[in-house]
């Protein structure tokens, strides 16, 4: 190959403490599991020029789907397809499999991960919500230290986050939720062939005997310039009667926390409007 | 680097670069059932099995592949023993133009593998990753369900559903006595697809090959001062840099139509000036297409930016840029107003007719632009052939028009020109264009190299062509009877940066706008204009669903108004058998001195209604209970409906050759310049000719389409397959017969050749005798008073026989988001005698599919500088297997007397009505009515929100 091409160089490490060590290199290179979304830019030649780091095929991060006592860990390579496939998804914290159901198409859900997707930091990012909503963790590696943060964390900005470039998700654990507790998830827009305008909000709560609520989780997509957990509003919900008035009262402070993104395709006042009617309809289905 | 891979059981090493995909590498390898569709795994033509599981390989580094387990459709069958689904695919017409189709069999085979007995639900999930433009997807899960029968061993043998209705006795005696024709045939050229071999434009190796790149404007509107092509050609395999400065200006219009293409010729091969985000600026061939993109880089372009206009509501407004204002431009109406074409035309007088109207109503409708989108997209490949002949070998729906149009731009006699057209991965009229064949030829010229280029989805989206948005005004009078008395509809059509389509496309728009009802008085008022968006062109239904979202919507608000309920007005107003076409005449594509007004022959557009209306449950549309859900104030259901009208064929313009020769074994080749792009023409031309000549239809060997070798044809547009070369090829086989009849009664010593029947591949005399074809093939080649049984023939269609249709659309809306989903769409079709039912109803099926995306959820999308913002597939949404409504046909078959056994054109019918009906269905539910598609969640909210304000 001529030399003005070889800008791009992918290496590939058999192991992962040699792709920890990689990742000390000067410009660090850019980590890539799947590939599902570095590869449509390196298609195009719109990626920077330099080198990128091939996850795949690293055992270490290969270690599938673990369920145990009272948390599930995902190995960092785990698709979108591995949670279809997997049995204790159909009757067990449902909106990992309905996220991974909504991701385009199948030859993306058997390339796409959980990791790649939270790394990615696409607002509309199908999977995040999702863990988010469980209380994931992520566990980011790199050659001389190991760390876990809250998912929900993360995120501070438009595709920024509390990652270093030297570090990688190792893995992604998710409690398994105590309380039986009342969940929803919806899309609107792609799924049924709509992607003009997405709104995605998952939701889980609980309510102890005198619907008094128990515990919250409110997390937005598409609205935000990231990922968004609603604090405020989950902290107005928690502890209080689930009725009627705290529903509006908890949409009308939804409608302030959200500072919605507006572009060509959507405007700020539907966004918000639409999260709005996404979070009534969410809490009075749990009635 | 080396990569070793287990490809369909054999091991494989590779060189490859590592930034190489995996589809690329497979591709060189000769693995051309891997399909490009685009860069991002949206369309899943790229699919292959990577260790058991579907994967697209176009966002695969071949890399991440090493060491693993591959398999492609190439292992699945060996010869012409087929794998179950493969069979199933060909028996149920899975296949249109069969690009895709070896990635939906693999998605398949992954899914029976894991589940063998899955349901239609699980099915629909397991192939979503592969789009499909063409099928509508029915016939692919109803083949999926077959063949998982077959695999577990039940015993199958299934067709698709067909529900056909004859529309009379003489229908029902017609198709009684014929042995192919209006049978489910399998397509002819079902094999090589359903093998995934190389049959399109790009499955070929040519050594030297360049590769090209076109280079394209950032600006929607721009001088070019100067451009500095230097530091390109410096750039090591670098072979030619072509542009203004050093290409001929030859004047042209790109649309794909006839001697001589309607004008202004407003475009030249590079200009120094563009005209819209994505217009071309120059090209460049390299030894590799990596060298090409990075070189594009490289070049040095002044640009003067302008100011730039892209409604065409404002493009004549005072003050705005003139978009043509080059010295040699001509032949526009007002250039300097930026008006391409002003049309007009009218029956009766509308002013009279609307002061003797009891009431008048005006709306005014707005139509979008979408883009054809084949998952194929624009390639062409260009060489030098042995005899110092230029050959492109593109995906085209005009080889013969490419070949004309090419010629004076390349500055080479026709006669030095080879069009081939191998298989099109789908073309929607997008492909009914000179898009890029000068490229290419101009750099194999510059070069003396064979040169490629393809459009990758983000170029064809800017660079390619799309459906011309409009602004469309009804003004209509009706008598206290509701009957129409008098209607004009008013057109701004936005042709964008150059006129192509934008005469033929708007002159459409009024043909199918004003012919539908009955009206004494009639008038059409069109301007075309020019404006910054790129350029509108021909896409299947041309003009036609423009005028039916308003003609339709129109219509239904005047039944409102007026209190009758809608589906008694249309039916009070409807053409039936007899009526005039009164403004036909005044609408052709060419002049005419004595305008012939033509009359409805076959018609069972009321059939279809009442059929609708009985299978929709119409009743419901009326029923509180059913529109409310209880427990959900929030969603409400609708139910709409359009009525359609089509034409088959330009009459007076459209022309097709055939040619048909027998063989030694008493088959028969059978050449025609129609070009099968996936619709299944080739497959109901063989049955035509079978039927004349008595034999199965697997001895009609069909070849299309390729300038030197088939007859010459206008190509596939205008719904004019089935209906010009169908009628080319049945007068073609009846010389033939006549032949074979002679021969025959010279072996039997009959002195009346016209008595003797062609049946069962038997030429059958009235006392019994017989002589099979092969005996009469050998004897008139080899025997005595040798000659080759052939004949030829043209058909130049004289009327434009209209398919009819009543369209339905059930529809979910949730109030709070906006969201419209579509829960059925039922068509009921009189396209004559289906020649096939599959593939008729196939074609319906996937057009419908088209239609819903153009009036729910597909739209180009732009910045306020014109750059189109949503080019990847995903953003502009194509409708996936698992988001499909329910789809419903059903065929009503008339006898059309000028057709080729009956038949009229079903291919872009199902384009008309889908739109209008979920407007109607949207009315329905909600009460509101939305004068803009698509109707996307934002938009139908909105429409909401404000109807609750008033």
């Amino acid at each position: 190959m001529r030399n003005y091409l070889q800008d791009y160089c992918v290496v590939s490490c058999p192991s992962l403490q040699e792709a920890l060590m990689a990742l000390q290199g000067t410009p660090a290179p850019i980590p890539m599991a799947g590939g599902t979304d570095l590869m449509v830019y390196l298609n195009y030649r719109r990626l920077p020029a330099g080198s990128y780091l091939d996850l795949f095929n690293i055992p270490e991060l290969k270690q599938g789907i673990q369920i145990q006592d009272n948390k599930v860990v995902f190995s960092a390579l785990t698709t979108y397809m591995d949670v279809r496939m997997h049995p204790y998804f159909q009757n067990n914290m449902k909106l990992l499999l309905h996220a991974a159901k909504v991701v385009g198409a199948i030859g993306i859900q058997t390339r796409g991960t959980w990791a790649g997707n939270i790394i990615n930091a696409s607002p509309a990012a199908d999977g995040v919500p999702a863990l988010m909503v469980y209380d994931a963790k992520i566990t980011l590696a790199s050659a001389y230290n190991e760390r876990q943060v809250l998912l929900s964390d993360f995120y501070h900005g438009y595709k920024k986050m509390d990652r270093s470039p030297q570090e990688i998700i190792t893995k992604i654990t998710i409690p398994i939720p105590q309380t039986k507790d009342h969940e929803y998830y919806r899309k609107v827009g792609e799924r049924k062939a709509q992607a003009i305008s997405k709104v995605i909000l998952a939701g889980r709560l609980s309510l102890d005997g005198q619907k008094k609520i128990q515990s919250i989780r409110i997390v937005y997509g598409s609205v935000m310039p990231y990922t968004y957990r609603s604090n405020k509003t989950e902290e107005l919900l928690l502890g209080n009667e689930l009725n009627h008035k705290l529903i509006q009262e908890a949409v009308s402070l939804i409608g302030k926390e959200l500072q919605p993104i507006d572009d060509i395709r959507s405007t700020a006042l539907y966004r918000r409007k639409v999260a709005q009617n996404l979070l009534e309809e969410f809490l009075c289905s749990a009635l | 680097m080396q990569i070793h891979l287990t490809i369909n059981n054999e091991p494989k090493v590779f060189e490859c670069q590592p930034w190489e995909t995996l589809l690329r590498v497979l591709r060189r390898e000769g693995y051309y059932s891997v399909r490009y569709g685009s860069d991002t795994g949206e369309t899943g033509a790229s699919a292959i099995l990577l260790n058991g599981k579907v994967v697209n390989s176009d966002i695969l580094l071949a890399s991440q592949a090493d060491s693993s387990i591959i398999e492609t459709i190439e292992g699945l069958s060996k010869g012409i023993d087929l794998h179950p689904i493969q069979e199933a695919f060909l028996r149920h017409g899975a296949i249109q133009s069969g690009y895709s189709t070896p990635a939906t069999i693999l998605a398949a085979k992954a899914l029976l593998q894991r589940n063998p007995n899955p349901t239609e639900k699980e099915i629909r999930e397991a192939i979503a990753g592969v789009l499909d433009r063409e099928t509508g997807y029915v016939k692919i899960v109803s083949a999926i369900l077959d063949a998982a029968a077959a695999m577990r061993g039940e015993k199958t043998a299934n067709l698709p559903l067909l529900q056909i209705i004859q529309a009379d006795s003489k229908a029902n005696d017609f198709v009684q006595e014929k042995a192919v024709v209006n049978r489910p045939e399998k397509k002819v050229d079902g094999m090589k697809l359903v093998k995934g071999n190389a049959a399109f434009v790009d499955d070929i190796e040519l050594k030297g090959l360049l590769h090209a790149k076109l280079v394209t404007s950032p600006h929607a509107h721009a001088r070019i001062l100067d451009i500095d092509d230097s530091k390109v050609r410096e750039y090591p395999g670098v072979r030619a840099v072509i542009h203004y400065k050093n290409i001929p200006r030859v004047r042209y219009a790109s649309g794909g139509q006839s001697y001589p293409n309607p004008k202004p010729y407003d475009q030249v091969c590079f200009d120094n000036k563009v005209r819209y985000v994505g217009d071309r600026v120059a090209a460049i061939a390299a030894d590799t297409l990596e060298i090409a993109q990075e070189a594009m880089k490289l070049l040095v372009v002044q640009y003067e930016v302008l100011p730039a206009v892209f409604d065409e509501n404002q493009a004549c407004a005072p003050g705005v840029p003139v978009i043509h204002d080059e010295p040699d431009m001509a032949d526009a109406y007002d250039a300097s107003k930026n008006i391409s074409h002003r049309i007009h035309a009218k029956s009766g007088n509308t002013e009279i007719g609307f002061a003797q109207a009891d009431f008048v109503f005006e709306h005014t409708y707005k139509v979008h632009q979408v883009q054809q989108c084949p998952i194929e997209p624009h390639i062409a490949i260009s060489y030098w052939d042995e005899d110092e002949r230029l050959v492109i070998r593109t995906s085209t729906q005009v080889p013969f028009h490419v070949r004309r149009m090419v010629a004076p731009l390349l500055g080479l006699p026709l006669k030095r020109i080879r069009v081939i057209k191998p298989r099109i991965g789908g073309g929607f009229g997008v492909k009914q264009e000179m898009l890029i064949e000068d490229i290419v030829g101009h750099l194999t010229i510059a070069t003396r190299k064979p040169v490629r280029l393809e459009f990758n989805r983000e170029e064809e989206f800017r660079s390619s062509r799309s459906r011309h948005p409009q602004t469309i005004t009804y003004k209509t009078g009706v008598s206290k009877e509701g009957k129409l008395v008098s209607q004009k509809m008013t057109v701004i059509g936005n042709t964008g940066a150059y006129a192509t389509h934008g005469l033929t496309v708007q002159t459409v728009t009024g043909l199918r706008g004003l012919s539908t009802y009955n009206c004494p008085n009639k008038e059409f008022d069109c301007k075309v204009v020019y404006t910054n968006i790129p350029v509108p062109g021909a896409y299947r239904g041309y003009g036609g669903p423009q005028a039916f979202l308003a003609l339709e919507s129109h219509m239904e608000e005047i039944a409102h108004a007026l209190g009758i309920e809608v589906a008694e007005f249309k039916k009070k107003n409807c053409v039936k058998s007899g009526d005039p076409l009164d403004i036909a005449p005044h609408l052709g594509e060419r002049e005419d001195p004595n305008p012939f007004i033509p009359k409805i022959a076959s018609c069972a557009l009321q059939q279809c209604l009442e059929e609708g209306m009985k299978r929709s449950q119409w009743h419901r549309r009326y029923d509180e209970s059913w529109r409310n859900i209880p427990g959900k104030p929030y969603l409400k259901r609708g139910l709409g409906m359009a009525l359609c009208m089509h034409g088959s064929a330009i009459p007076g313009l459209d022309m097709g050759g055939a040619f048909i020769k027998i063989n030694d074994d008493g088959s028969f080749n059978l050449l025609v310049g129609a070009t099968d792009l996936g619709t299944g023409s080739d497959t109901i031309l063989a049955q035509i000719a079978a039927e004349v000549l008595g034999v199965p239809t697997e001895n009609i060997l069909v070849y299309s389409s390729d300038t030197d070798l088939t007859p010459f044809d206008t190509g596939a547009y205008a719904s004019s397959t089935t209906y010009v070369s169908g009628n080319a090829v049945k007068l073609a086989a009846e010389k033939v017969k006549l032949q074979i009849q002679q021969r025959a009664a010279l072996l039997l010593g009959i002195s009346h050749p016209e008595e003797i029947v062609l049946k069962e591949q038997k030429a059958i005399a009235l006392d019994g005798r017989f002589v099979p074809f092969d005996k009469i093939a050998l004897h008139s080649l080899h025997e005595y008073d040798q000659q080759q049984i052939m004949a030829t023939a043209s058909f130049v269609a004289q009327a434009s026989p209209p398919p009819f249709a009543a369209q339905f659309a059930e529809i979910e809306i949730d109030t709070q988001t906006g969201q419209v989903t579509v829960k059925k769409l039922l068509m009921v079709v009189d396209c004559g005698v289906a020649i096939n039912p599959v593939t008729a109803t196939g074609q319906i099926e996937g057009g419908m599919v088209q239609a819903l995306g153009y009036g729910h959820c597909e739209e180009m999308v732009y910045d306020d500088k014109g750059r189109m913002v949503n080019t990847e597939l995903g953003p502009y949404k194509i409708y996936q297997a698992n988001e499909m409504p329910e789809m419903e046909v059903v065929l009503i078959q008339t006898v059309e007397e000028t057709g080729p056994f009956g038949a009229k054109a079903a291919g872009e019918i199902p384009k008309d009505g889908v739109a209008p009906a979920i407007g109607s269905a949207i009315y329905n539910a909600t009460g509101v009515r939305i004068r803009e598609i698509p109707y996307t969640p934002q938009k139908v909210w909105q429409a909401l929100q404000k109807a609750e304000k008033i």
